[in-house]
C-alpha cells in the first residue's frame, strides 16, 4: 500500500484575500467626502446676484418673487430705459476726475405691486459696479439728495413692505401705471457704463443695456 | 489565516485608529478655520489691498474734545484720531466696523455719535475720513487699527489689514499731552484714480 502523496498549496496572500474590500477603499472614501460636505452654493446663490434678468434691449419685463418667512410678495414690472447723459447733474458736482451719469428710466406697474426700496446701479465692461451714492463732492454739510433713489413717483409709493414682509396698503396718492425715475452716478472720468442694473436685494436683478 | 497573522491585523488596525483619532482631536475645526481672517500687516503710509477696496492710514492725531457736525464730544481720556483713505474695488462698499487693538490686546471701537464709518466708496474714487477713538493714554503705544474688509463678520474669513500706527511711547506722550479741541470732518471725496476703478 502506497502512502498518499502531500502536494503543497501556496495560501493565498493578504492582498489576494482582502482584494475586494480593498477595491471598495476608493469609492468608500469618495462617498465619506461627499457625504461630509455640504453645498456652499445653497448660501452664496441665494446672497448673491445670481438670478439676473438680462435683456438685450432698452427694455424689461421683471418678474420675481421675494419671501419673508411665510409672506412670498411678487414683483411684476416692466423698466425701460429712456436715456443716459453726462455732466448734466445741475446741483451735482462729480469729484475730480470723474464724471456724473445721469440715467432716466421708464417705470410700468400695477398699483398693487411693491416697488419701493430699490437700488439702481451702473455697471462697467469690466463688471465694476456703481452705486447712486459717493463719488460727488457736496457743498459744506449738505447731503446728496440723489444718493438713493426711488423708483416709485414722489407722493405715490403706492404699496410698501413692513418688516416681516407684510404689504402695506398704499399711502398717499393713487400710483400711475407708469412713471419715470431718475439716477445720478459719479463714475471715473474714463470709464464708460455700459449697462443699468435694478433690483430689490439679491438674487434677482433687471439689467439693461446702454 | 494563521493566528499571528490575525493578532498583527488586528494590532495594525487598533494603532492605524488610534493615530486616526490623534491627528483628528489636533487638527483645528472646520469652523474655526473659516473664522481664521485673512491679516495683511502694514505700516502708516502703506496701502493694502483688501477684498473690497485698498486701504491705507495716512496718521495719527490727537485731543480731548473732537468737533464733529456743530458737536463737541469731549473726554476725560484722549480721542485717537486716524486718519485713512479707502478707494473701493468692484462695487460700492464702505469702511465699518474699525478697531483700535492696544499693545496689550485691548480693542476699542468708534463711538457714536462721532462718526464710525468711512462711507460710501465709489470703485476708482478715493474718500478719506477721521475715525475718532476714545482710549486711556495706556493704551496709546503700540497701538494697531484693524480695518476688515466688510462689517458683516469683522474680518472673520475675510480680509483684515491690521496696521501698526507707529506709535512708541514718546510719541504717545506727545499724543497724550494734547488737549486742544480739533474738529473732524466728514468723508472728504479725494477723487478719482487715472485710468479708472482699481
Amino acid at each position: 500500500m502506497t502512502e498518499p502523496q502531500r502536494v503543497a498549496i501556496a495560501s493565498p496572500t493578504w492582498w489576494r484575500r482582502n482584494r475586494l474590500a480593498l477595491a471598495a477603499l476608493l469609492p468608500m472614501l469618495a462617498l465619506a467626502v461627499g457625504a461630509s460636505s455640504f453645498r456652499y452654493a445653497t448660501i452664496y446663490r441665494p446672497t448673491t446676484f445670481s438670478q439676473g434678468q438680462i435683456s438685450s434691449t432698452a427694455s424689461q419685463h421683471f418678474v420675481a418673487s421675494e419671501s419673508f418667512g411665510e409672506v412670498t410678495i411678487r414683483r411684476d414690472v416692466t423698466i425701460s430705459l429712456t436715456s443716459i447723459a453726462t455732466d448734466r447733474a445741475g446741483s451735482v458736482t462729480a469729484a475730480p476726475g470723474a464724471t456724473v451719469h445721469v440715467v432716466e428710466l421708464a417705470f410700468a406697474a400695477a398699483p398693487e405691486v411693491p416697488l419701493t426700496q430699490c437700488v439702481i446701479e451702473l455697471l462697467d465692461a469690466d463688471g465694476r459696479v456703481y452705486g447712486t451714492a459717493g463719488g460727488k463732492v457736496m457743498t459744506g454739510t449738505a447731503r446728496d439728495a440723489t444718493a438713493h433713489p426711488e423708483c416709485t413717483p414722489p407722493g405715490a409709493p403706492g404699496p410698501q413692505l413692513d418688516l416681516d414682509g407684510t404689504v402695506l396698503p398704499p399711502a398717499g396718492n393713487p400710483r400711475p401705471t407708469s412713471w419715470p425715475v431718475t439716477a445720478t452716478f459719479a463714475m471715473p472720468a474714463g470709464v464708460t457704463p455700459v449697462a443699468v442694473r435694478v433690483h430689490w436685494g439679491p438674487p434677482h436683478f433687471a439689467q439693461l443695456p446702454l | 489565516m494563521a493566528t499571528t497573522e490575525r493578532t498583527l491585523t488586528g494590532l495594525v488596525t487598533i494603532a492605524a485608529l488610534a493615530i486616526g483619532v490623534a491627528v483628528t482631536s489636533r487638527l483645528p475645526s472646520a469652523d474655526s478655520i473659516a473664522a481664521q481672517p485673512f491679516v495683511h500687516q502694514a505700516a502708516i503710509g502703506e496701502t493694502v489691498s483688501l477684498r473690497t477696496g485698498q486701504v491705507t492710514v495716512d496718521g495719527v492725531d490727537a485731543t480731548t474734545a473732537v468737533k464733529q457736525s456743530g458737536t463737541t464730544v469731549k473726554t476725560s481720556a484722549h480721542w485717537l484720531l486716524v486718519t485713512m483713505r479707502f478707494t473701493a474695488a468692484r462695487e460700492p462698499s464702505a469702511l465699518a466696523g474699525t478697531t483700535l487693538k492696544a499693545a496689550d490686546g485691548r480693542t476699542y471701537s468708534a463711538t457714536r455719535p462721532l462718526q464710525s464709518t468711512c462711507g460710501a466708496g465709489q470703485p476708482g474714487i478715493t474718500i478719506r475720513c477721521t475715525i475718532p477713538f476714545e482710549v486711556p493714554a495706556d493704551a496709546l503705544a503700540g497701538a494697531h487699527l484693524l480695518v476688515p474688509a466688510a462689517l458683516l463678520g469683522q474680518g472673520a474669513g475675510d480680509d483684515l489689514a491690521d496696521v501698526d500706527l507707529g506709535i512708541s511711547t514718546t510719541r504717545a506722550a506727545e499724543l497724550a499731552a494734547i488737549t486742544e479741541p480739533k474738529t473732524v470732518t466728514g468723508v472728504t471725496v479725494v477723487g478719482a484714480q487715472a485710468g479708472g476703478g482699481s
